[in-house]
C-alpha cells in the first residue's frame, strides 16, 4: 500500500485573500484510480494544482510518493504530470511535435530519447502523423489528446487531469476513456481526475472524494453515490443510469437492484438480470 | 502607419534601424530586471490579443474608420520596456505574414510604433498621474499620451518619407502634413479608446496594471488603489 | 459570415500548405532564403530603372512557381500594398511637370508622371513579392528556428512563436464577440457608443488573455519551463543553400551594375 499522494490540512488562499480550500486531506495509493467531485468553484482546479507543485500552499503539507512536495520540486514535477481543463493552454508551441519535446528537453534528456519518447507518447494517445501539425488546426478531441500526449512524453507516474470531459463530444469521450484506461492498465499511472461529468466518472474511477472547499465525502463510488441527499446538498448529481434504477427500487418499494448500477453497461445487466427472474 | 519595402531610402532605413537597436537593448535588460519568467508567456498572449484588437475597426469622423494601434495601452498595462518587445512583435508578425509593413523599413516602423508609439504615451502618462495623483490625472494622461504618441509617430512617418527623397516621390511637407492631419483624426479616436479601456480595467481589475513595477527607479512611486 | 471570413482569413494568413510543400524553394536553409529577400528588396530599393525592376519581380515569379504556389493565392497575397501604392502614386502622373502625354484643360499627364508613378508602383510590388515568397515557402517553426541560429535575443523568439500560436485564438475570440454584440444591436449606434462597446470588448479580451497567459505560464512550469526554451531542430547549409545563394548574389551584382556603370534605364 504505497502512497501516491498524501495531503494533510491543506488550506489555500489567494492573494487577495478568498479561502479556496480549508484544511483538505487526502490520500492516494498507487496505481489508484480516483475523482474528485465537486461543483464550479469548489477548489478543484487549486487542488490539482497545489498537488502538482504549481501553487504553494497557505497551511499544510504534501507528500508525493513519500517525499515533501517543496523537497525536490523539478523531480516532482516530471513524476507528477497535469493535463490542463483547456487544452490551449498547454499546446503553446507552433508545432505539436516542439510541443510534445517542450518537457523532455527541458528535464534534460539525450536527443534519442526525446525523440523515442515524443513518438511513443503520441502513439499512446494515437496521433502518430501528427508530428508537424499546428495546434490551432487541431479539433477539440484532438487538442485534448495532445494535451495528453505533452504529458505523457515525461513518463509521470501520477496523471492529474482537470474536467477532461470539458467540449468533447460523444467520440472524443470514448477515446478519452481508452486512453485513460490503457494508461492504467498498462502503463501503471496513478489517476486523479476532477470533473462533474457524472456519467463519465464510473468509466474512470473508483474511489471519489467529494470537494466543496473542504472534503465533504469520501468513498467507493457505489457507496458515494447511493448517498443522493448528500450529492444534492454538494451541488452535484447522480450518473443518469443511477438516478433511474433509484427511481425503480423506489417505485418497487424495495432496495431490489442492489449494488445500484453506475454505468450504462452494469445497468444493462441488471436489466437483463430482472426481466429473467422478475421476482 | 505601417510603411512598406520600397517606399523609404536605404539610408533612411538603416538610420531607423540603427536608432532602435540601444531601445530594444535597453528595453531587452529593462524586462529582465523588472519581470519574471512568468512575464513571457503573459506578454505573448496580450501581445496576441492586442494584435486581435488591431483588427478591429471603429468609425471616425467622415467616413474613414481606424483601428486601435495599442501602443498607448501596452505602455499603460505592462511599462514602456515590455510595450517596446510586444509592438516590435506585432510589427513583426505583421510584416512577415501579413505583409503589411517591410523587412528594411522594419526598424522605421518599430521607431514610428514602437519607441515613439510607446515611450511618448507612458511618459505623459507618468507625468500627469505624478502631478495629479488621482484617476483623473491618469485618465488625462492617458489620452494626451495617446493623442501624442499617435500624432508624433505619424509626422516621424512622414518625416522618414519625406526625406527619403530617392524613392519617395513626394516631398517633406506634403508628406508630415498628410500624415500628421490624418492622425491627428485617428488620435483622438485612439485617445478615447485608451482612457475607455484604463477605466474598465482599474475598475474591475486593477490588480492586472503592474505599474508600480513598470515605472523607472527614478520615478517617485504612487499608491495606486488609494487613487482611485 | 463571421465564420466564414475568419476561414478565409486562416486560408489566407495562417496556411502553411505551400510551406510544407518539399520544392526547391521550400528545401532551401531559412536563413538562407531570410539573407536571399534582404538582397532582393535591398536591390529593389536601390534599383532605379523598371526594366531591372520587371526583371527582379519576374524572376521571383519563376520561383514562386517552381514553389508550386498558385499563382492566384500568391497575387492574392501580394497584391493589396501595391493598390495602395497606386493610390498614393496616383496623383504623380498629374502633378509632375514634363513631357504632355494628354491635356485636357486643366487635367495634364505627363511622361515623367507616369515613368515616376510606375517605378514607385513597381519597386513597391517587387519587395512585396520577395517577402511574401519567403512567408510562403517557410513554415513559421522555421523562420523562427532560423532566427534563433542568427543569435537573435531568445525573447523575441519564445515570445514570437507564442504570440503566433495565440493569434488565432484571440481573433476567434474577438469576432464571437462582436457577433454577439452584432446579434444585440438593431439600430445604428453614436460612434461613441461604438469606441465604447469596443472599449469593453477590448478590456474583456485583455482581462481574457492576461488569465489565459497566467494558466500557459503554469502550464509550462509543470513542464519544467525555466526561462528558456530548447529546440531539436538542426540546420545544415549544403550545397543546394550554396548555389542558391550564388544565384542570388549574382542577380544582384548583375542589376546593380548595369544600373550604375552601363546607365541602363
Amino acid at each position: 500500500m504505497d502512497l501516491a499522494i498524501e495531503v494533510k490540512d491543506l488550506s489555500y488562499s489567494y492573494p487577495d485573500g478568498f479561502l479556496a480550500l480549508d484544511r483538505v486531506s487526502l490520500k492516494v495509493i498507487l496505481n489508484e484510480r480516483v475523482a474528485i467531485l465537486g461543483p464550479n468553484g469548489a477548489g478543484k482546479s487549486t487542488l490539482l494544482m497545489l498537488i502538482s507543485g504549481l501553487l504553494k500552499p497557505s497551511k499544510g503539507s504534501i507528500h508525493i510518493l513519500g517525499r515533501p512536495i517543496d523537497e525536490n520540486i523539478h523531480k516532482i514535477r516530471s513524476e507528477i504530470g497535469i493535463v490542463f481543463q483547456d487544452p490551449d493552454d498547454q499546446l503553446f508551441c507552433p508545432t505539436l511535435w516542439e510541443d510534445v519535446t517542450f518537457g523532455p528537453l527541458n528535464m534534460g534528456l539525450s536527443e534519442d530519447e526525446v525523440v523515442k519518447r515524443g513518438k511513443e507518447a503520441l502513439r499512446m494517445v494515437g496521433l502518430d502523423g501528427y508530428e508537424e501539425r499546428a495546434p490551432h488546426h487541431l479539433s477539440a478531441g484532438e487538442k485534448k489528446k495532445a494535451a495528453i500526449a505533452t504529458v505523457l512524453v515525461m513518463k509521470p507516474k501520477i496523471l492529474i487531469l482537470d474536467e477532461p470531459t470539458a467540449n468533447l463530444d460523444p467520440k472524443g469521450k470514448k477515446e478519452l476513456v481508452k486512453i485513460i484506461d490503457n494508461l492504467h492498465k498498462n502503463q501503471k499511472i496513478t489517476l486523479i481526475i476532477a470533473t462533474h461529468d457524472m456519467d463519465f466518472i464510473p468509466l474512470i474511477a473508483d474511489r471519489a472524494y467529494i470537494l466543496n472547499k473542504r472534503i465533504i465525502a469520501e468513498g467507493n463510488l457505489e457507496d458515494i453515490f447511493s448517498d443522493s441527499d448528500m450529492m444534492m446538498k454538494a451541488g452535484l448529481d447522480l450518473p443518469t443510469v443511477t438516478r433511474l434504477f433509484e427511481f425503480i427500487n423506489e417505485f418497487m418499494g424495495s432496495d431490489k437492484v442492489k449494488p445500484i448500477p453506475l454505468t450504462i453497461e452494469q445497468a444493462l445487466q441488471e436489466i437483463k438480470r430482472l426481466l429473467k427472474n422478475p421476482q | 502607419m505601417h510603411i512598406p519595402d520600397g517606399f523609404l531610402d536605404l539610408s533612411i532605413s538603416t538610420i531607423m534601424f540603427l536608432l532602435v537597436i540601444p531601445f530594444w537593448i535597453f528595453s531587452i535588460k529593462g524586462v529582465r530586471s523588472v519581470l519574471s519568467d512568468k512575464q513571457v508567456p503573459l506578454m505573448a498572449t496580450l501581445t496576441a490579443m492586442f494584435f486581435a484588437a488591431q483588427m478591429m475597426n471603429y468609425p471616425i469622423i467622415g467616413g474613414t474608420t481606424a483601428h486601435l494601434l495599442g501602443g498607448p495601452i501596452l505602455a499603460i498595462t505592462l511599462g514602456p520596456y515590455a510595450g517596446l518587445i510586444s509592438m516590435t512583435i506585432i510589427l513583426f508578425i505583421q510584416a512577415l505574414f501579413f505583409g503589411d509593413g517591410g523587412l528594411i523599413t522594419f526598424g522605421a516602423n518599430v521607431w514610428n510604433m514602437g519607441v515613439i508609439g510607446v515611450f511618448i504615451p507612458y511618459l505623459v502618462f507618468i507625468i500627469f498621474m505624478k502631478i495629479m495623483r488621482n484617476k483623473k490625472g491618469m485618465l488625462i494622461g492617458a489620452f494626451l499620451g495617446a493623442f501624442l504618441g499617435d500624432v508624433l509617430a505619424a509626422i516621424f512617418a512622414g518625416l522618414e518619407l519625406g526625406l527619403s527623397t530617392i524613392n519617395f516621390p513626394y516631398n517633406v511637407q506634403i508628406a508630415v502634413m498628410a500624415m500628421g492631419v490624418h492622425h491627428s483624426v485617428i488620435g483622438i479616436g485612439e485617445g478615447i479608446a485608451t482612457v475607455m479601456i484604463l477605466s474598465i480595467l482599474l475598475s474591475k481589475r486593477s490588480d492586472l496594471l503592474q505599474l508600480q513595477k513598470m515605472a523607472p527607479r527614478w520615478l517617485p512611486s504612487i499608491d495606486l488603489r488609494g487613487s482611485k | 459570415m463571421i465564420s466564414n471570413f475568419l476561414n478565409l482569413f486562416e486560408d489566407i494568413f495562417f496556411n502553411e500548405k505551400y510551406s510544407s510543400l518539399n520544392f526547391i524553394i521550400q528545401k532551401i536553409d531559412p536563413r538562407v532564403k531570410i539573407f536571399s529577400s534582404i538582397a532582393l528588396i535591398s536591390i529593389a530599393i536601390l534599383a532605379k530603372s523598371i526594366l531591372t525592376l520587371i526583371i527582379l519581380t519576374s524572376i521571383i515569379f519563376i520561383l514562386s512557381i517552381v514553389s508550386r504556389i498558385p499563382l492566384k493565392i500568391f497575387l492574392i497575397r501580394t497584391s493589396l500594398i501595391p493598390l495602395f501604392t497606386t493610390l498614393i502614386a496616383l496623383p504623380l502622373i498629374f502633378i509632375t511637370p514634363g513631357n504632355q502625354i494628354l491635356n485636357l484643360n486643366f487635367i495634364n499627364i505627363t511622361t515623367e508622371g507616369v515613368h515616376k508613378a510606375l517605378i514607385f508602383i513597381l519597386r513597391v510590388w517587387t519587395c512585396v513579392n520577395s517577402l511574401i515568397l519567403l512567408t510562403l515557402t517557410t513554415k513559421f517553426s522555421n523562420i523562427i528556428n532560423a532566427m534563433e541560429k542568427l543569435k537573435i535575443p531568445k525573447i523575441f523568439t519564445v515570445m514570437i512563436s507564442i504570440t503566433y500560436r495565440f493569434i488565432f485564438l484571440s481573433i476567434n475570440e474577438a469576432y464571437r464577440m462582436l457577433l454577439a454584440k452584432e446579434s444585440r444591436t438593431f439600430k445604428k449606434e453614436s460612434r461613441l457608443k461604438e469606441i465604447k462597446t469596443l472599449a469593453s470588448m477590448l478590456s474583456t479580451l485583455f482581462i481574457r488573455s492576461y488569465e489565459r497567459g497566467e494558466r500557459v505560464y503554469l502550464a509550462m512550469m509543470a513542464r519544467g519551463y525555466n526561462g528558456s526554451v530548447n529546440n531539436l531542430e538542426k540546420m545544415s547549409i549544403n550545397r543546394r543553400d550554396v548555389v542558391f545563394i550564388l544565384i542570388v548574389l549574382f542577380i544582384c551584382i548583375i542589376a546593380l551594375s548595369s544600373e550604375y556603370f552601363l546607365g541602363v534605364s
